[in-house]
């Protein structure tokens, strides 16, 4: 805590206090240490206190209308409130007086409604006509039942031809293809099981002789390792023997072999 | 910090379009903004300016203020965020010049204890032209604003600790200045 610069954060702290109360009474035991740093801290309060004199003036705080632009919105919500009203009231008395100057006359009958203007309108014979039209149309269908009725018996003979021929057709070129077919999948199917049979064959006979013969080797093996094994032990066993009874070791030893059955070898 | 519950009916009340709630906002901000700015700029005309423009943009944009406890801080940077604009397009030196013209041709009309009111303001103004913009608009945040060291960071996107350093090196260039000019030697010794 020689130079001030190193200090600077705790300086800024305690001259604008953002210090705790323990904060500042250990930075002030310091300053008393510390003369560059007090030095300083007072020279900054003394700028501080020259800057505090540059005092704010008076303001005079503008309407809210003046200051800001009122938000478009609520503009056209008053336009709405204030206006649109008048003017549907205004469209409203509009129809009205066409209405009245044009004799509009409205007629309400089952499934439709007529608005006409001027004078009265004489509406056609609707029951005439409709009669007249429905002659008409039975006529016209009596006429194409005919027509139809006429080919009905070609059309069904050409049908049957159509239907036999096919038939025939379909049955010989179908069948042969099928037989062919079926024929040509069970042979293509009896070779490759034949095929398959073969290769599962040889492959599981020679796994088999490859097993038997590692099998056949590997007790060879084991067989052969045990009875170096039992050699070596017996070996050592007649040597401990004759070790410990060195007096009597022959008959006790030949004992011993008689009894192993190496005298019947 | 603002209290984040009533600060945040105060918020939606604006958003809604209630005048009064819009009025309350700009009684509360518009002197500190206008001073802020005005201190920064050097001029009381485009001061104005930027503050009215400072609270078009917030009663426009209040609606995407995530935090309403940082409401004070938000705004003073919209209003920084509008002074570095208007520096970039005209300069804070040459405003400066602009309103000391406009001061002295005012001055003759006032009384005495305003214009010495003025002159005391003019020279502190001309010692705080002299420091770097940046070290400036933090003397200006903590001296005069009182914000927080925490709330000056926030507004210019700075650490406390960058913040804390500008503030000690422009003390440091201040005292230098107030020592040697010659005026403002003797106003800063009448002060001490």
């Amino acid at each position: 805590m020689k130079h001030p610069e190193s200090n600077k954060d705790r300086i800024m702290d305690y001259l604008f206090g953002n210090m705790s109360i323990h904060e500042k009474s250990e930075f002030e035991r310091t300053m008393e240490t510390n003369d560059a740093v007090k030095n300083e801290v007072s020279e900054f309060r003394s700028v501080k206190d020259y800057l505090d004199t540059w005092k704010e003036e008076e303001v005079e705080i503008p309407p809210l209308e003046e200051l800001v632009y009122l938000p478009r919105s609520e503009k056209r919500s008053f336009f709405i409130k204030k206006w649109i009203p008048a003017i549907a009231a205004g469209l409203l008395l509009l129809l009205f007086a066409l209405a009245w100057l044009s004799e509009v006359q409205i007629n309400y009958e089952p499934g439709r409604t007529v608005i006409s203007f001027g004078s009265a309108k004489t509406e056609p014979p609707i029951e005439v006509l409709q009669v007249e039209m429905e002659k008409l149309l039975d006529a016209y269908k009596e006429q194409v039942n005919d027509e139809i009725n006429s080919i009905v018996p070609q059309l069904e003979e050409i049908n049957q031809r159509v239907l036999d021929l096919a038939e025939r057709r379909t049955d010989h070129a179908l069948i042969s293809k099928i037989e062919n077919l079926e024929r040509h999948l069970a042979t293509s199917e009896s070779v490759q099981q034949r095929w398959m049979n073969e290769i599962m064959q040889g492959y599981t006979s020679s796994q088999n002789r490859a097993l038997e013969e590692w099998m056949v080797n590997g007790l060879a093996f084991l067989e052969e390792q045990r009875r170096r094994d039992m050699a070596v032990m017996e070996q050592a066993f007649f040597r401990w023997a004759a070790a410990i009874s060195p007096n009597s070791s022959t008959g006790y030893v030949n004992d011993l072999q008689t009894y192993l059955g190496r005298n019947s070898e | 910090m603002e209290k984040a519950g009533p600060q945040n009916d105060w918020i939606a009340l604006i958003c809604s379009g209630d005048r009064n709630a819009m009025n309350a906002l700009v009684q509360k901000y518009y002197v500190r903004i206008f001073h802020y700015l005005w201190r920064y700029m050097g001029n009381k005309e485009v001061a104005k300016d930027l503050t009215q423009a400072t609270f078009t943009i917030v009663l426009a944009r209040l609606r995407q203020l995530r935090d309403p406890g940082k409401l004070t801080s938000w705004i003073y940077r919209i209003a920084h965020n509008e002074a570095h604009a208007e520096v970039m397009r005209r300069g804070r030196l040459h405003l400066v010049a602009m309103d000391h013209q406009h001061d002295i041709e005012d001055a003759g009309q006032n009384k005495l204890e305003e214009m010495e009111k003025k002159e005391r303001g003019e020279l502190i103004q001309k010692a705080l032209s002299t420091i770097p913009p940046e070290q400036l608009e933090v003397v200006i945040l903590k001296q005069y604003e009182e914000l927080t060291f925490r709330e000056i960071a926030d507004i210019l996107s700075l650490s406390e600790n960058t913040v804390k350093s500008r503030m000690y090196y422009a003390l440091k260039a201040l005292k230098k200045t107030l020592k040697d000019h010659p005026i403002i030697k003797d106003l800063y010794h009448e002060a001490s």
